[in-house]
């Protein structure tokens, strides 16, 4: 499998460098595309459709390939996969459960390979404010295929502007959907893991109240108010320019407690005013206990690099490309590292590199399994065999 | 400081003298400077943000943890408070267990008093007799007949000394069994205390239930001496192992079983370091699912009114306090067999 990574401004900059790569002998079969949600999605659709390219797209909160970041561009991995070894599915939550809709998508998988592989984006605020459950999407496909599964993949983003994400493939698009590039892993290797490094601090609260994504009490005392004290940024609440995630959202998550599983991260991405509540990026049940998380030291780029080193010579496996889903809030946390990380990653595998900057990630924790994760950077090697 | 970088990087464009070689490494070297300072201004700042952020944080915590140190202080008050007020309560429960447990005794302590009462009565009756003799043999003036009398009458009196003494330690021990235990272990001859409650806790029943009829069996063990223990604390122990023992056999004869023989052993025997007292009967049996229960408090399988629910649990716990264990062995329908095992050599 080759595979090239692509950058642009613009849907015509795009067909300016697939031309020049196809003009180089280069035919892709697959399009892994990562696009902010200022973009015409459905021009760069075209175009790839016009190449017989398949599209397996989500927008994203930045994007970057080896060697460039950006913000408000595109993002392109393209692979000469062999047909056979992948198809690409788009379910859509509209009028059924996450769980029923990822049940779905995996026996959809199942029925086309025995041994299916994820690469998964699903949206995550669809534009009229519904929040898909990423934990409920890794358990239901676990449930249908099996708890060995690989399962890799990220939230769609919308540059931070949490209006709405959409995933899309050549002809279908949805902000309440997820899309999966099934792979056959019989004949494709995948290796990867998510690496968050956010530490907890203080002691276990409780939330006392909640309602979906909304948290509205914490320890019996109001949400959004305890939130901001904590954080030292009480003139929040007043300051009409507060930059909620940028400023203590994307850099103070939460870590939700799990029985006998790691802590799950959790978000804040905005509030809501009127209401006093915390608005989290995934559900959060009452009576979850949490505890606060401070921002990796900056050493953690030099661990994720290193355990990818690590990986790759204890499996001995070899790459031809590479995706990396890193959480938004590691740009917010790590700034200039977390593209350093990003490159890092691609320096390891030595291979064209495509990712995007998510709402929420999935993939393999070290020496655990596959999970839903925030505040990670959830990377994975492909080969094909 | 960034501008600055530009304005050496467009400098560097512009040089005409520099070869396209010389121009690349020295814009790429600009290029990593930028890169590394634009990462050391992110790293201090960041580093300020996060000191700042996690100094309030902790604060903030330690100002959490300090209300909630206070507000288990308060929790603690009350439940000391609670604590004290169950512990009055519960020993208002354990005297009314032993008060309970008098009850059952008291027929039995009177049929005890009753023989040594009918002796004093009888030799009091007879001296009293022997008096008029003696007086009418002083008239005589036969004094070696009055010498005589005198003796028998000095005889009795020993006697009736000897039987209210008996009845004395009865009314006593009575007393004992219903006051709060001083704790006070002192060397008890086993066999005697057990013997001393199979009969108290027989002849209560009898007393209260006149068709009650069983079979008593003694095992004592010769060697099984005396030991050092609280004899009121292990005599409630086996008066409650008795009566529930006399209880069950009772329930199993109002079956009506055929041929069926209420049967109730009390054994003692000494093994190595410990002694052992067993009671054991072929009554009800106790059903698997609530034998892990027994020795609960306020567990019973009687009907209403009829137990507390404590005595077992009281036993359990005496037995412990004397360093042993108290066991049960039942086979539902065939009986069961209770063993208190208690360490001779515990303190």
């Amino acid at each position: 499998m080759n595979a090239r990574s692509l950058k642009g401004n613009s849907p015509g900059e795009i067909n300016i460098a697939l031309e020049t790569c196809m003009a180089e002998g280069f035919s892709p079969t697959l399009a892994v595309v990562f696009i902010s949600v200022k973009q015409d999605r459905n021009a760069v659709c075209e175009l790839l459709t016009r190449h017989g390219i398949d599209v397996f797209g989500s927008t994203s909160s930045g994007e970057f390939t080896d060697g460039h970041e950006s913000t408000g561009e595109i993002a392109l991995l393209l692979l000469d996969i062999r047909k056979s070894n992948y198809c690409v599915l788009l379910e859509s939550f509209d009028g059924k459960t996450d769980e029923e809709a990822a049940a779905t998508l995996a026996k959809k998988a199942l029925r086309k390979f025995s041994k299916p592989a994820f690469i998964l984006c699903s949206s995550f605020f669809s534009v009229d404010g519904k929040v898909v459950n990423g934990e409920v999407l890794v358990r239901s496909i676990e449930s249908v295929v099996g708890p060995q599964v690989n399962l890799f993949g990220g939230m769609a983003g919308d540059d931070l502007s949490f209006t709405g994400s959409w995933v899309f493939t050549n002809d279908q698009a949805s902000d309440y959907g997820m899309v999966a590039l099934v792979l056959n892993e019989d004949k494709i290797d995948l290796q990867g893991m998510a690496i968050s490094g956010w530490k907890p601090l203080g002691v276990f609260m409780t939330v006392t109240k909640s309602e979906k994504n909304l948290i509205y009490t914490i320890d019996d005392k109001p949400a959004l108010e305890m939130y901001l004290r904590y954080l030292g940024e009480e003139r929040a609440g007043s300051d009409e320019q507060f930059d909620f995630f940028k400023t203590v959202g994307g850099h103070y998550p939460f870590q939700i407690e799990r029985e006998g599983r790691q802590a799950l991260m959790c978000t804040p991405i905005g509030y809501d005013k009127e209401k006093e509540a915390l608005v989290c990026e995934a559900d959060v049940p009452q009576g979850s206990r949490f505890r606060f998380s401070t921002p990796p030291d900056f050493d953690i780029i030099e661990t994720v690099i290193e355990k990818a080193g690590e990986l790759k010579s204890a499996t001995q496996a070899e790459a031809e490309a590479l995706l990396i889903f890193s959480c938004a809030g590691r740009l917010s946390a790590l700034g200039p590292l977390a593209t350093q990380e990003n490159d890092g990653l691609a320096d390891v595998w030595n291979v064209p590199m495509a990712g995007f900057f998510t709402y929420g990630e999935f993939g393999r924790a070290v020496n655990g399994k596959h999970e839903f994760h925030s505040t990670t950077c959830s990377w994975v090697a492909l080969k094909e065999k | 400081m960034n501008q600055q970088i530009q304005l050496i990087l467009d400098y560097f464009q512009q040089q005409e003298q520099l070869s396209a070689d010389e121009k690349n490494a020295l814009i790429k070297a600009l290029k990593k400077v930028k890169s590394d300072l634009e990462i050391a201004e992110f790293k201090l700042e960041r580093t300020e943000k996060v000191k700042r952020t996690t100094a309030i944080l902790l604060d903030e915590t330690i100002q959490e943890l300090e209300l909630k140190r206070k507000a288990v202080e308060e929790t603690n008050a009350a439940l000391q408070q609670s604590m004290e007020e169950l512990k009055a309560a519960q020993a208002q429960l354990i005297q009314s267990e032993k008060m309970a447990s008098l009850g059952e005794l008291t027929a039995g302590i009177a049929h005890e008093i009753q023989n040594p009462l009918n002796f004093v009565n009888n030799f009091s009756d007879v001296t009293l007799e022997l008096i008029g003799e003696m007086v009418e043999e002083v008239d005589k003036g036969n004094t070696e007949e009055v010498k005589a009398i005198a003796r028998d009458v000095q005889q009795n009196m020993e006697k009736i000394l000897h039987h209210g003494k008996r009845a004395g330690e009865i009314v006593k021990g009575m007393l004992q069994h219903s006051r709060t235990s001083s704790g006070q272990k002192e060397l008890t001859d086993i066999n005697a205390l057990a013997d001393e409650y199979l009969r108290l806790a027989y002849h209560g029943l009898r007393a209260k239930d006149k068709a009650f009829n069983a079979t008593l069996h003694t095992e004592y063990d010769e060697n099984a001496g005396k030991v050092n223990v609280i004899p009121q604390d292990i005599g409630r122990v086996i008066l409650n192992l008795i009566t529930n023992a006399f209880y069950t056999v009772n329930e199993r004869k109002r079956l009506k079983e055929e041929g069926y023989e209420p049967v109730v052993t009390v054994s003692t025997s000494r093994i190595s370091d410990h002694i052992e007292i067993k009671v054991k009967d072929n009554g009800m049996g106790i059903p698997k699912k609530v034998l892990d229960k027994i020795f609960q408090p306020f567990f019973t399988t009687k009907p209403t009114g009829h137990g507390t629910g404590l005595g077992l649990s009281l036993s359990y716990d005496i037995v412990k306090a004397h360093g042993g264990e108290l066991s049960v062995h039942s086979d539902h329908g065939e009986g069961t067999v209770f063993i208190v095992s208690i360490p001779t050599n515990h303190q």
